[in-house]
């Protein structure tokens, strides 16, 4: 029987987020531990991808993790773990962005950016990455508004679905593909120049 | 470039939404389409770009953080395993005194287990039990590890470790 009770509690890489969010929800603290070491690493950079800032983003994911740990119980939808947690992370970016005085965001600044026209393509040899390069794509990212670099990050880095991205931000799904749309169109534009990109 | 139907489904391909084979369409169709070449060029430059970006952090840190927010969490994992195994251990030895002792009520015997709270064997009758007394008339039969002892008109079980 102990056997069977050890074997029962063994938490191994297949077992799936639902399995580990049941556990979790009837006080099993390895379970949640399990679903943290999972998913800390991108949310904590999809915190800095937020707050542009590695020690509040280092913040942020502890207080994530820590609500989501005190709201788990709440959680019906075991499957959609994920998305539920970044919808939290979000919130305490959010959250902390308002206190944070010398965080000065161009509000929404992106929102009558580039025209829907054909930016040119990147040049595939201009991608052999280095850290100016990614220096570049995080600058670019941050000259997104807070809201459409979440929903791209959502989609691109984390690969959420249009429905569960629409769920976590309240939007309608139409209106979160638009503001990807528009967050890429801003993103390639930004980026073409040290891409080496290519009119077709 | 002319637009194309089919640019809006790159999306969903880079994403792994769509059927393997309408993916190994979508990318022959790209081979031909400008506009679907340039998105298709696009989308796999964001994903390497991402994925580039992925690195270890210290998960470690973040966790004792979390902890220190959530005292509910605080050595609860090591306690939530011990009670675990000692739930299992009072099943086992439930289900053990059932099997050695069918009829115990029936003929008044006295039960006793390694939860007495000392490993030490027993030395006295009245170690073995606090109403019985050396001074009855009828001596104690030979302990028996696993099936006891008899003492006057009562038996003693002693479980031995199985």
């Amino acid at each position: 029987m102990l056997r069977l009770l050890q074997k029962a509690q063994a938490i191994t890489p297949e077992t799936q987020d639902d399995t580990l969010v049941g556990r979790a929800q009837i006080g099993e603290t390895a379970a949640f531990r399990a679903l943290f070491e999972r998913h800390v690493v991108s949310v904590r950079r999809f915190l800095r991808d937020l707050l542009r800032d590695g020690h509040a983003a280092d913040d942020a994911t502890q207080e994530t993790f820590a609500r989501a740990h005190a709201q788990l119980p709440k959680l019906s939808e075991r499957e959609r773990f994920k998305p539920w947690l970044l919808g939290i992370a979000r919130n305490v970016a959010f959250e902390a962005r308002r206190v944070r005085v010398h965080d000065v965001y161009d509000n929404e600044s992106d929102e009558s950016d580039v025209p829907d026209a054909v930016i040119p393509s990147p040049d595939p040899e201009a991608l052999l990455l280095n850290r100016e390069l990614e220096k570049h794509f995080t600058s670019a990212l941050s000259a997104l508004s807070p809201n459409r670099r979440a929903a791209l990050l959502m989609r691109l880095d984390h690969g959420l679905s249009y429905d569960d991205i629409a769920a976590e931000l309240g939007w309608s799904i139409p209106t979160v593909k638009n503001e990807i749309h528009r967050a890429r169109l801003k993103l390639r534009s930004l980026l073409l120049p040290h891409l080496g990109g290519s009119h077709e | 470039m002319s637009k194309c139907g089919r640019t809006h489904l790159l999306d969903a391909m880079s994403a792994g939404e769509v059927a393997p084979a309408l993916e190994v369409e979508l990318r022959a169709h790209a081979t031909t389409c400008a506009r679907c070449h340039h998105e298709l060029s696009w989308l796999e430059t964001e994903r390497q770009l991402f994925r580039h970006r992925a690195g270890r952090d210290e998960v470690q840190a973040l966790w004792r953080g979390v902890e220190q927010r959530t005292p509910s969490l605080r050595g609860r994992g090591a306690g939530f395993n011990r009670m675990l195994v000692a739930l299992a251990a009072a099943l086992v030895m439930v289900i053990g005194l059932g099997e050695l002792t069918p009829h115990a009520s029936a003929s008044g015997e006295v039960l006793m287990s390694q939860s007495l709270g000392s490993e030490e064997p027993l030395q006295s009758v009245e170690q073995a039990s606090p109403f019985m007394s050396s001074e009855d008339p009828q001596p104690c039969s030979k302990l028996t590890p696993g099936l006891g002892f008899h003492c006057g008109s009562a038996q003693v079980n002693v479980l031995a470790s199985r």
